[in-house]
């Protein structure tokens, strides 16, 4: 079929949406033939339309295009400049054939393009590694698999062995200074061939002046165009293993001086064990030995003011509790420092007289001439000086009760006047004729012995019979041990609130003194000690300032004879002249005597220096 | 059935006080559980010499007797001795016996 060549421009007024591929190919074939018979007929839209699809004319583009780049002018003639039409089926077999020619000449292309770049990359990848073989801070050897001849080194090991290139180059393995160990170097060799694959962690080399170092060498085999090449990577390890072995002798001094630390410090612990064992020994025996003041009310009675748990004091506790409701006359009895006064109070405090104040007379306080007056009041001008009316105790004492303290000194004609008043209740002031009467209870309390008293004509016997209605004998402390430390606590406390000072424990000798020790002076006595050691206490330990001496004290006064006296008074005298009987401050001088009758006396009580003394 | 025997060597002065304090106990004391007597003796060969004499039930009852507050009174009174006090038990156990005997 013949296609008519219309013109560009007609056509170009065709659909719109074919417009640019037209004028395209019309201008990419500068007006050639291929747009002359593409669009010759009149119905040239319909039938350009089925000869060229859009495909077919971007090929056709697509053709023009790389003949252009390659300026294959054949092409372009074969393409485009057809002298004749051609039918459907010619121009699609000349296509075809096109199509082909340019794949080919597509492929070749591509072919060219990729050696070119392979080419590129290869340049640009030797130069990478080349330059990381250069710069490496390895040293690096390549040599041959077969051989074992040296085909490279990198400028490191050169520089760190002090070889030049020459020496390597070249050259086999063992040829060279460092690896001059030929058999050794050859069996690395072969192990090398032999494995692929060889690694020393410490391999010490020389260098070229004779310096030995030592390296870590790694090597291995690996195929370049199938030809075994061998790299031997070689590292410097001289620092690493002057740091490691100065690193190893730091260690060592470290373990060395821990270990004496740890002997120092075990050593150390043992001692501080001891020593806590030692301090835990010392507390045990402390709170052994301390008998510590604890707050316990369970001794506590209906006696405020009497403290103990004794059996002694129960049973005074019990007269007490007995006769106290009554108006019995009580005689109390004990020695010195007991508290009989105490008891009286008690007395009193639990009689029907309670609310009335208990009046104490202490016979033994008055002279003989006074006591009279004291107890039963005068008038004015009963004697000389007595210038005003006074009231005696007696009448004072009226709906109470009165204490006669210490009894037994009362004046044999004052014992008939209060025995007369006991019987009858009733007396006379002096310088009085009036008889007065009152309604007193009498509680009298005495340190002596009074039926001693009586049989000695010292007290009367009928007044004694009088009082000794409803004895009461208050035991002395040396038959209430058990109530000591109760007592001392008690005074110890008193007398440190006292004086503001903080005493918490006693040790356990201590109180064992204190108990054993048997009290002459009774309470009264204990009670002056455990002041003295409170004001002199350093601590919270309770420490007593005097010194109990047993030995020498009487057990109860009055119960020495003059004979006994006089001996222990020689004694005690010559053991401080230390047996020096003459001169100034010899012992007879001391005790007032000539030296011979201080010798006689000696002599008659039977006083001799003894032996084991220090003789002269 | 427990005997109990104590023997008391009084000082003369103290005696008149001892025996007042034992006058007033025995009465508390044959008050108590399973105490079956209780009195006190002077020897009629030394006035200074007397003796308590105890017969109680049983061993427990003599026991709860010398834990009592009492008890604790009459050995705190044994301090107007003039030497320790002697105290003796005696275990009767069989009284059929003795009533035969009798």
């Amino acid at each position: 079929m013949k296609l008519p060549a219309p013109r560009c421009r007609e056509s170009s007024r065709q659909g719109k949406g074919l417009f640019v591929v037209v004028r395209s190919l019309t201008h990419a074939a500068s007006c050639g033939e291929c747009a002359r018979y593409s669009c010759s007929t009149k119905d040239s839209r319909l039938y350009y339309r089925r000869a060229f699809s859009i495909d077919k004319l971007l090929l056709f583009f697509k053709i023009y295009t790389i003949s252009k780049i390659l300026n294959l002018e054949t092409v372009r003639k074969t393409v485009f400049v057809k002298e004749t039409p051609k039918t459907k089926q010619e121009l699609l077999l000349e296509m075809e054939g096109l199509r082909k020619k340019l794949n080919a000449a597509e492929h070749r292309i591509r072919g060219l393009t990729n050696q070119k770049q392979s080419k590129e990359a290869l340049k640009i990848s030797e130069t990478r590694y080349r330059r990381l073989f250069e710069t490496a801070q390895d040293g690096i050897l390549i040599l041959d698999a077969e051989t074992g001849q040296i085909s490279d080194v990198n400028p490191f090991l050169v520089e760190i062995l002090g070889y030049s290139y020459k020496d390597f180059l070249g050259k086999k393995l063992w040829e060279i200074g460092p690896f001059k160990n030929i058999e050794a170097s050859k069996t690395v060799f072969l192990e090398l061939q032999d494995k692929g694959y060889v690694r020393f962690e410490d391999l010490p080399l020389e260098t070229k002046d004779g310096q030995p170092i030592a390296v870590e060498f790694v090597s291995n085999v690996y195929l370049v165009n199938h030809h075994k090449v061998i790299q031997c990577n070689i590292r410097d390890i001289t620092e690493r293993k002057l740091l490691a072995e100065r690193l190893q002798k730091a260690h060592i001094e470290l373990e060395r001086r821990v270990d004496e630390r740890t002997v120092e410090l075990r050593s150390a612990n043992e001692s501080l064990r001891k020593a806590l064992s030692e301090i835990k020994a010392l507390k045990d025996q402390l709170e052994a030995e301390n008998i510590y003041f604890r707050h316990e009310n369970k001794m506590r009675h209906q006696f405020d003011h009497i403290l103990g748990q004794s059996d002694g004091l129960k049973y005074v506790l019990f007269r007490v509790e007995q006769v106290a409701p009554q108006n019995t006359t009580v005689l109390i009895l004990g020695e010195t420092g007991t508290g009989k006064e105490l008891i009286a109070a008690a007395i009193h405090n639990l009689s029907p007289r309670q609310d009335r104040p208990l009046i104490t007379v202490n016979c033994a306080a008055l002279p003989a001439s006074l006591i009279e007056s004291e107890l039963f009041g005068r008038e004015k001008g009963a004697f000389t000086g007595a210038d005003t009316r006074q009231v005696g105790r007696f009448e004072v004492a009226h709906g109470s009760t009165l204490c006669l303290d210490e009894i037994g000194e009362l004046p044999l004609e004052m014992q008939a006047k209060l025995l007369r008043v006991i019987q009858y209740n009733e007396f006379e002031r002096l310088g009085s004729s009036q008889t007065t009467k009152v309604d007193v209870r009498i509680v009298a309390t005495t340190n002596r012995n009074l039926e001693e008293e009586v049989r000695k004509g010292r007290f009367r016997q009928d007044l004694y019979y009088r009082l000794n209605v409803f004895p009461i004998t208050v035991p002395p402390l040396r038959q209430r041990q058990e109530d000591i430390p109760l007592l001392v606590q008690a005074f110890t406390e008193r007398y440190a609130r006292k004086l503001g000072k903080q005493i918490t424990s006693i040790q356990k000798e201590t109180m064992k003194a204190l108990q054993d020790y048997p009290w002459p002076g009774n309470i009264r006595e204990l009670e002056s000690i455990v002041e003295r050691a409170v004001i002199l206490c350093p601590g919270p330990v309770l420490q007593l300032a005097d010194k109990l001496e047993t030995a020498s004290l009487p057990f109860s006064a009055g119960m020495n004879t003059l004979e006994e006296v006089e001996r222990n008074q020689i004694l005690k005298t010559l053991s401080k002249t230390r047996w020096r009987i003459e001169g100034k401050d010899g012992a007879a001088a001391i005790l007032g005597l000539h030296s011979s009758t201080l010798r006689a006396r000696m002599h008659k009580l039977g006083i001799v220096r003894p032996e084991t003394k220090n003789p002269g | 059935m427990i005997l109990v025997v104590i023997r008391m060597k009084v000082h003369s002065e103290k005696r008149l006080e001892l025996s007042q304090t034992m006058a007033l106990l025995i009465s508390s004391i044959r008050a108590e559980k399973g105490c079956r007597s209780c009195d006190f003796y002077q020897s009629i060969e030394d006035e200074n010499q007397l003796n308590l004499l105890e017969e109680w039930d049983t061993q427990e009852s003599f026991m709860s007797h010398l834990n009592s507050e009492r008890f604790k009174v009459l050995r705190g009174a044994m301090n107007l001795l003039q030497e320790p006090y002697e105290m003796k038990f005696h275990t009767i156990f069989n009284l059929e016996g003795l009533k035969e005997v009798l």
